[in-house]
């Protein structure tokens, strides 16, 4: 039942990755943002 | 942490009463890891092959990383959802988070019997198993105590740039720079890891699955899991930055924290309704009035999710008494509710049984003391709370 809701630890680390990505794009684009309007 | 929550170091006589009575606890703790690690676990713990966890799993990695979860939670706010007003409450934030994960991760040591191998996990990669939960546990608790430490790295650099040492304080103006350019990336990595960790933590319970009770079973565990390691990780937050306001005389934060208060509410909402719909649409919810020691707890623990998540849209979260009392309720609930799926709902069948020894009991407490003394050296000593709450350093209390 777990291993069929976490297949391969999220589809053999596939998943991990792109989050790893995305996540990384999103707070450097949030970091940009908060330091034009000095709220960083 | 930006120049907008410029962190002071706290000061102030180190070696008071409270700091004097934790050694003496984190003394005693050190003792019995002694017996531990000379007598070996039968010796030391209550574990058996019945109950082959006890509390330094249950509490000190279970529990402890989920109230490590503030630097993760309020991540999630600064970082991803942008709301940099939070920015002064990230630093301590992360500094419980790291010391939390540390200790989570000492406890794993002392709890496994062949803690000499534990370096094999990260590298023996060809014997990865994709498919265990406990391998993913492990590498990314590991993994992420570093991370922990890189976004709490800061504070060094920022104390070595105003330091005596002229070694440091070169050192730390090559580095800082750098640091900063890959800090989005770290903290990215410090968002994605808790969230597959903690979900993890959750799809352990998954695998007993004839030794569960009903109630606790699921397979929304780690859906579940994870939610509440956000709520848990925001009522962590309150506690500290309320314990630590009064303790030391600063300014109170609750105008912030209260800020915390609506969302923190949904979260709790939103955790009980999927727990109970997910009982009643799987036909388990009967095992709600069945008389048992799960019973009990599943009614106490829903009784006190909803009662905080109702408190919390009361005006009395916007006082600092009612705050902290309500943080309370909130941080017992998510607590409970962990400990209880590892122990309580966990029934390895008859002639089992499991209660902590005393020497389990005097690690915990040793490991908990030895973190709050970490804590207080590290916000007297670094620049860890934000300057605009410091009070006159003459007038500081002796805490």
């Amino acid at each position: 039942m777990a291993v069929s809701i976490q297949h391969g630890i999220y589809y053999g680390g596939i998943l991990p990755i792109v989050g790893f990505i995305g996540l990384g794009i999103a707070v450097s684009r949030n970091r940009r943002k908060a330091e034009k309007e000095g709220t960083k | 942490v930006s120049a907008h929550a410029r962190a002071e170091p706290l000061g102030g006589k180190l070696l008071t009463p409270t700091f004097k009575v934790l050694m003496a606890i984190g003394a005693l703790g050190v003792i019995a890891l002694a017996v531990r690690y000379t007598m070996g676990l039968g010796a030391a713990s209550a574990m058996t092959d019945g109950y082959a966890w006890g509390i330094w799993i249950a509490l000190d990695v279970v529990v402890g990383t989920a109230l490590g979860c503030g630097g993760y939670a309020m991540a999630l706010i600064v970082y991803l959802a942008n709301k940099g007003e939070f920015h002064p409450l990230v630093r301590p934030a992360m500094l419980t988070g790291a010391l939390g994960y540390t200790f989570a991760a000492t406890s794993i040591l002392i709890d496994v019997g062949r803690y000499w191998g534990i370096w094999k996990i990260p590298t023996y990669v060809t014997w990865w198993n994709f498919n265990s939960a406990l391998l993913e546990v492990a590498l990314c608790v590991m993994t992420y105590v570093f991370v922990l430490w890189i976004e709490f790295s800061p504070t060094f650099f920022e104390w070595a740039k105003r330091g005596k040492y002229p070694g440091l304080r070169s050192a730390s103006e090559r580095w800082s720079p750098r640091l900063d350019r890959a800090l989005p990336w770290v903290i990215a990595l410090g968002m994605l890891l808790p969230t597959m960790h903690q979900s993890s933590l959750g799809t352990t319970m998954m695998l007993p699955v004839s030794k569960m009770h009903p109630l606790y079973l699921s397979p929304l565990l780690p859906f579940l899991f994870l939610v509440n390691c956000i709520y848990l990780g925001y009522g962590a937050v309150i506690l500290e930055a309320t314990a630590s306001s009064v303790a030391w005389k600063r300014p109170d934060e609750t105008p912030l924290l209260s800020r915390l208060a609506p969302l923190m509410s949904w979260l709790l909402l939103a955790f009980a309704a999927v727990r109970i719909v997910d009982l009643v649409v799987r036909g388990s919810f009967g095992a709600a009035f069945r008389l048992d020691l799960s019973m009990a707890m599943f009614w106490i623990e829903t009784i006190l999710t909803v009662g905080a998540a109702a408190l919390l849209r009361t005006p009395r979260a916007g006082t600092r008494a009612g705050l902290f009392a309500t943080a309370l309720l909130v941080v017992l609930a998510g607590v409970l509710y962990r400990f209880d799926t590892y122990v309580i709902a966990y029934d390895p069948g008859a002639g089992w049984s499991y209660f902590p020894s005393v020497l389990e009991i005097l690690i915990t407490a040793g490991l908990v003391a030895i973190e709050i003394m970490v804590y207080i050296v590290l916000v007297k000593y670094f620049p860890v709370l934000s300057a605009a709450h410091q009070p006159e350093r003459a007038h500081a209390p002796a805490v």
